[in-house]
């Protein structure tokens, strides 16, 4: 070998790879780079390609050198990785040591250190025989009541109001003026097409009182003022004049509670008892599923509790940055701009920061499981996988494949089939006991648990936004 | 004050000078220079002697004409030169122009 390597350890997931490369071998690499350049260089007082070598590298030396070290370094670390069988993650970071063997280049041998990440060792503890509860939600009576009762206030259609004036929990459809009386403005509120439904959730008393008994075409003046507390800030502390012209007023009708609204909420309905049993068995599978999720979570949690180990930061900081931009993303569906608000990056990131480290935690340790139980994954499972997403997501398999090779995917399918299987593994071989469903301490589990605090997070960055944009005016509900 | 600096200006490197340099037909070696237009061959030696440490055994000198240049309507000359042939003393150390100059 044309090198000489020794390998120190860091930690558990640092290692330093000290390389001293032969001067042989350097100045073999060298003498190859001189003469390509020397075959295309221009020298003045020389044709093209026919200056010597030594002038040619006198004149190009920093050119040159910088290749052969591009080229050589790389080799020598990959032969010093194998060499001493590591299982590298990301990219090594690399240093020279003696910059004498520079100025004489090819004569000395270059010596130079890398530190490389690698997966740590993991001590594989317990990991069957976890324990575990399995808490299903029991489904009441008054929950399925309670969903057919929203079924039907969904399913409600808005009915005009001919013959009387407006009631308590009509919609009432009004253009609105506002004037600022106190402290005054230059400019005049102006929304139109507003519904406004009386007595509704977070209607502010006064439009109540004054929209009251209203008809179509009605005109009503009124002033408002508003507390100091008041949600929207422009509005809050401000008395405001408005001059209300009603457009339109609408009873909201709910479906009459019987087979034939039933027969119109599923295929398979025919009856309102065969909505009931539909409903039953919905909200079953959904507790069942939410059971699940909630088993998987405690025996992670206990998996990854009973194995502490150090996590490579590269990983680490990668996934931080994939949670944080879906984290963006996901503001941005919402209709908020990131930009325009002001997030404690920082803090979000220590916070992704933690999760990441903890998710990575499981995942290390479920190939762990995987490689300790040789689970392995066919082809055929990739396939299978590969369709029942290419079906979900209404693409040809062909696509699917296609996107997937592109993104180097289809090996990271078989990662997450071979996880899950572990997963499985961990799941058949702990000791689930089922027990009593505690709403209380579900609570505050849920609360804990890092898929859902990553929603939460979003939650507290767009809390405020959302609360004005629903209470915009003040006065009412977005239209509908 | 002149100095031996001022006589060589610097090493002529082209194939030509190389070419000479390596296969003069004696076996002695010959360097070729640019040097002071007015300079006189014994200045040469003396300088070439006292800058590279060597036995300088003859020195032949061409001048040559600066080439016709134009900008636009205006014609000039590039300044002209002279070009000293250097030729050392059998049983010298094998020369390198270096980078001192």
């Amino acid at each position: 070998m044309f090198m000489k390597t020794e390998l120190v350890d860091i930690s558990p997931t640092r290692k330093e790879l000290k390389i001293e490369i032969d001067a042989a071998a350097i100045s073999t690499e060298y003498d190859r780079v001189s003469d390509r350049y020397a075959k295309a260089a221009n020298v003045p007082g020389f044709r093209r390609g026919h200056a010597p070598r030594n002038i040619v590298r006198q004149r190009f030396k920093n050119e040159i050198r910088a290749e052969v070290l591009q080229h050589i370094v790389p080799q020598a670390i990959s032969a010093a990785i194998t060499e001493s069988s590591l299982a590298v993650i990301g990219e090594p970071d690399v240093r020279l040591d003696n910059d004498a063997a520079l100025d004489k280049f090819g004569e000395q041998p270059i010596a130079l250190h890398a530190h490389v990440e690698v997966l740590p060792d993991i001590a594989l503890g317990q990991y069957k025989g976890l324990e575990a509860a399995r808490r299903t939600r029991p489904i009441t009576e008054e929950m399925v009541e309670e969903t057919i009762r929203e079924l039907r206030e969904e399913s409600s259609s808005l009915q005009p109001v001919e013959d009387r004036g407006a009631q308590s929990g009509d919609i009432v459809t009004v253009n609105f003026r506002g004037r600022f009386i106190d402290p005054p403005a230059e400019e005049d509120i102006t929304v139109d097409e507003v519904d406004v439904e009386i007595g509704g959730p977070g209607v502010v008393q006064d439009f109540n009182d004054h929209l009251l008994g209203t008809r179509p075409d009605d005109e009503r003046t009124f002033t408002v003022k508003y507390p100091e507390d008041f949600s929207s800030k422009g509005l809050a502390g401000k008395e405001i004049e408005y001059t209300a012209v009603v457009t339109a007023v609408r009873v909201k009708e709910v479906p009459e509670l019987d087979d034939e609204w039933a027969k119109g909420m599923g295929e398979k309905v025919d009856s309102v008892e065969g909505l009931r049993a539909h409903v039953r068995q919905n909200l079953t599978e959904s507790a069942q599923r939410e059971s699940d999720f909630r088993l998987r979570n405690e025996l992670m949690d206990k998996l990854v509790a009973a194995h502490q180990f150090e996590v490579p930061t590269t990983l680490v900081e990668h996934q931080t940055q994939q949670l944080l931009e879906s984290t963006v993303r996901d503001m941005l569906q919402r209709g908020v701009d990131p930009r325009e608000r002001e997030v404690n990056w920082e803090g979000l990131r220590d916070m992704l920061r933690a999760r990441a480290t903890e998710d990575l935690r499981g995942s290390l340790l479920l190939e762990r499981v995987a490689d300790e139980e040789r689970i392995e994954v066919t082809d055929e499972e990739v396939a299978a996988e590969i369709s029942s997403f290419a079906e979900a997501t209404h693409q040809s398999i062909d696509q699917v494949r296609a996107a997937l090779t592109k993104q180097g995917g289809e090996r990271s399918i078989a990662d997450r089939l071979r996880n899950r299987k572990a997963f499985d593994l961990l799941i058949e071989n702990a000791s689930v006991r089922d027990e009593e469903w505690r709403e209380e301490e579900v609570e505050a589990k849920v609360d804990e648990t890092p898929v859902v605090s990553g929603t939460s997070t979003a939650d507290q960055l767009t809390a405020e936004s959302s609360n004005s944009a629903v209470a915009g005016d003040g006065e009412s509900r977005p239209n509908e | 004050m002149r100095t031996v600096w001022d006589i060589i200006k610097s090493p002529v490197i082209t194939e030509k000078a190389l070419v000479a340099k390596e296969e003069s037909r004696d076996g002695r070696q010959l360097l070729t220079f640019r040097v002071d237009r007015h300079a006189t061959k014994p200045e040469i030696k003396s300088a070439v002697e006292r800058i590279f440490q060597v036995k300088v055994d003859a020195v032949r000198t061409i001048n040559y004409m600066g080439k016709k240049a134009r900008r636009g309507r205006f014609e000039g000359r590039k300044p002209s030169w002279k070009k000293a042939y250097v030729t050392l003393e059998d049983g010298q150390e094998p020369f390198e122009y270096g980078e001192s100059i």
